[in-house]
C-alpha cells in the first residue's frame, strides 16, 4: 500500500512548491489533489496549468494519488435546482479531465446531501442518475468514480449494505467507494465496510473518530491516527483479507495549532505502523 | 363541410343536457361538463397529451416524473411539443416556463375548446425576466394572478410552513413543497396550500378549464412519491369520470 496526504493539508501561507517538499521529506509516496480548496487548483485552472502542477509534484519526487473536491458541498449532485445539477456535473467532468492530466486514476466525488428540505428519495434517484450518465466518461477516461461515504455530514448511505445497493443501482463499472474509515462514526465498523465492499473501494481516507464526541458538538469528531476508537488492528487485516493494495489517504480535520508540519510526520510514521502491522 | 371544434362545440353545448355527478373542480358547473361529454362522444382527440416544452421547460425532471406517473397510472398517453399540441381531454405541461404569447395562446384555445389544461410552473427555477413575462401571459390570456415565487426553505424563514402542500382536489393529498413556490391569488379558485398560502388554482375557459400548479409536482412523481402519483390519477381520472 502507499501513502498520500492531500494538498489541502498544506499550511496556509505554504507555497504549492513547499508543501510538496514537506509531503515528500516526511514519507509520503503522493498527494492528493483537491479541486476547489487550493489557490493552485480552481475550476478556472486550464489544461495547461493543470499539466504544470503534474509537473510540479513529479519535480518534488511524488505522483498524484487522486483527485478530490469538497465543492460538491455547495453544488450536489442531489440538488433540486437542474443548474445547480449541471455545475455539479460539471465538477465531476473537470476531476475526470484533470485525473487524466496527472496520470491518476481515481476521483472522489460527495455523491449527494440529504437535508431537511430534500428528502433521501430525491437524493437517492438524482444521484443514481447523475452516476450513470458520468460512469461512462469516467470508463472513456480510463479514471475511476470514488464515491465517498460522509455518513454522518451526508445523512445518505449509512450502512456498508445499502451502499452496496446504492453502486448496484447505479451499475457503472467504473464508480466505485471512496472509503473514508473515519466517516462512520457510530453507525457502524469500518472493518465491516471494507469487507462488504472488497474490490470496489477505489481509495481509502484515513482518519481517527471520537465516536462519543458526535457531530453536534463544538469539537471536531475527527483525530489523528490511532487517538480514536477506530479498531486499527481489525481495519489492517481486513485490507489484508480484500487484498486492498492502494492508495491509503491521510485526510486530517483537526489541524496542530502549532507546528503544522509535524502533522504529516506524525501521520506518515502512523500509516508506516498501520502498513507493516506495528500495532 | 369542415366544422371547427369550437363550432362544433358550441353547437353541442346547446344539444345535450343531463345529469352528471362524478368529480367536478372547483366551482364547475354541469354545463361544461355536458359540453365535455359532447365532444368524448365525438371521438375527437386522445385522452392525455404530455407536452415537453423543450428549452421552455425548466424542470426536465418534471417532465420525466409525469411521464413515469403516466406509465405507473398505465394512463393512455402521448407526447407533444409546444409547435403541436394536440387536443385531448387532459393537457399536461410540466415544469413549465410561458415565455411564448403563442404558446400561451395555444393552450388557452385548447381549454377554450374543452380540455383541461393542467400547467406546472417551473418559473421559479427560471430568471426573473421570465417569472415576470410568465405572469404577464397568465394574466392576459387566462386572467390568472400569480405571485412572485417565493423560497419556503430561505434560512430566516422560521417555522412558517410545514414543508408539505396540501392539496383538497381532485384528491385529497399531502406532497412536499419543491423548495420554490408561486402563490396563486387568493380570488380563484384554490385547491392547494402551503401553509396558508394558495399554491394552485382553477380557471374555467369556455368549455375547458386552466390548472395551475404553483408547487412542482413532477419531480415529486419522478422520485416515485405515492401520494403525488395518486393525484396525478386524479387529474386523469378527472376529465374522464366528470
Amino acid at each position: 500500500m502507499k501513502k498520500s496526504i492531500g494538498d489541502n493539508m498544506i499550511p496556509h501561507g505554504w507555497t504549492f512548491e513547499q508543501g510538496l517538499e514537506l509531503i515528500k521529506k516526511s514519507g509520503y509516496d503522493g498527494v492528493e489533489l483537491w479541486l476547489g480548496d487550493t489557490s493552485w487548483f480552481q475550476m478556472t485552472t486550464t489544461d495547461a496549468q493543470v499539466a504544470d502542477l503534474l509537473r510540479r509534484v513529479q519535480n518534488a519526487g511524488l505522483v498524484v494519488s487522486n483527485v478530490s473536491t469538497g465543492l460538491h458541498w455547495d453544488s450536489p449532485l442531489s440538488a433540486r435546482d437542474p443548474k445547480v445539477r449541471a455545475h455539479a456535473r460539471r465538477i465531476v467532468e473537470r476531476q475526470l479531465e484533470s485525473a487524466q492530466i496527472v496520470k491518476a486514476d481515481a476521483v472522489l466525488v460527495v455523491a449527494g446531501l440529504v437535508t431537511a428540505e430534500v428528502p433521501y428519495n430525491e437524493v437517492y434517484q438524482r444521484c443514481v442518475d447523475a452516476l450513470q450518465e458520468l460512469g461512462p466518461k469516467a470508463e472513456a477516461a480510463k479514471v475511476k468514480i470514488g464515491c465517498e461515504n460522509c455518513n454522518s455530514e451526508q445523512r445518505f448511505l449509512l450502512s456498508p449494505r445499502e451502499f452496496k445497493t446504492f453502486l448496484k443501482d447505479v451499475n457503472q463499472p467504473w464508480v466505485g467507494l471512496h472509503l473514508d474509515v473515519g466517516n462512520i462514526h457510530d453507525t457502524g465498523f469500518a472493518e465491516q465496510w471494507i469487507e462488504i465492499h472488497g474490490p470496489d473501494i477505489t481509495r481509502i481516507h484515513l482518519k481517527d473518530v471520537k465516536k462519543h464526541r458526535g457531530r453536534c458538538g463544538d469539537e471536531s469528531v475527527y483525530t489523528n491516527l490511532f487517538l480514536g476508537n477506530n479498531d486499527w488492528r481489525a481495519i489492517r487485516a481486513a485490507l489484508q483479507k480484500v487484498n486492498y493494495d492502494g492508495w491509503l489517504i491521510a485526510e486530517m480535520e483537526d489541524r496542530y495549532r502549532f507546528a503544522q508540519d509535524q502533522q504529516f510526520y506524525d501521520t506518515a510514521a502512523a500509516i508506516d505502523r498501520l502498513i507493516q502491522g506495528r500495532l | 363541410m369542415s366544422v371547427s371544434r369550437r363550432r362544433f362545440l358550441g353547437v353541442a353545448a346547446c344539444a345535450v343536457s343531463g345529469v352528471f355527478a362524478a368529480a367536478r373542480s372547483p366551482g364547475q358547473s354541469d354545463r361544461r361538463t355536458a359540453v365535455r361529454t359532447a365532444l368524448d362522444s365525438s371521438s375527437a382527440g386522445s385522452s392525455c397529451a404530455l407536452v415537453d416544452l423543450e428549452s421552455d421547460c425548466a424542470l426536465p425532471e418534471s417532465f420525466a416524473g409525469f411521464e413515469r406517473g403516466l406509465v405507473a397510472a398505465s394512463a393512455a398517453f402521448e407526447h407533444a411539443t409546444a409547435g403541436k399540441i394536440p387536443f385531448a381531454r387532459l393537457i399536461l405541461v410540466p415544469g413549465a416556463v410561458l415565455r411564448s404569447a403563442r404558446t400561451a395562446q395555444t393552450l388557452r384555445d385548447l381549454a377554450d375548446d374543452g380540455a383541461t389544461v393542467v400547467y406546472e410552473s417551473g418559473a421559479a427555477y427560471a430568471d426573473s425576466e421570465s417569472v415576470t413575462n410568465e405572469q404577464r401571459l397568465l394574466a392576459r390570456c387566462f386572467g390568472l394572478r400569480v405571485d412572485a415565487p417565493i423560497d419556503v426553505w430561505r434560512p430566516n424563514r422560521g417555522a412558517a410552513f410545514a414543508p408539505y402542500v396540501h392539496y383538497t382536489w381532485p384528491s385529497s393529498v399531502m406532497i412536499r413543497d419543491f423548495s420554490r413556490v408561486m402563490p396563486v391569488a387568493s380570488q380563484h379558485r384554490t385547491f392547494a396550500t402551503l401553509g396558508e398560502l394558495p399554491v394552485a388554482g382553477c380557471i374555467r375557459i369556455g368549455a375547458g378549464e386552466f390548472i395551475f400548479l404553483g408547487s412542482t409536482l413532477g419531480p415529486h412523481l419522478w422520485s416515485g412519491d405515492q401520494e403525488a402519483r395518486t393525484l396525478l390519477e386524479a387529474f386523469v381520472r378527472f376529465p374522464q369520470s366528470a
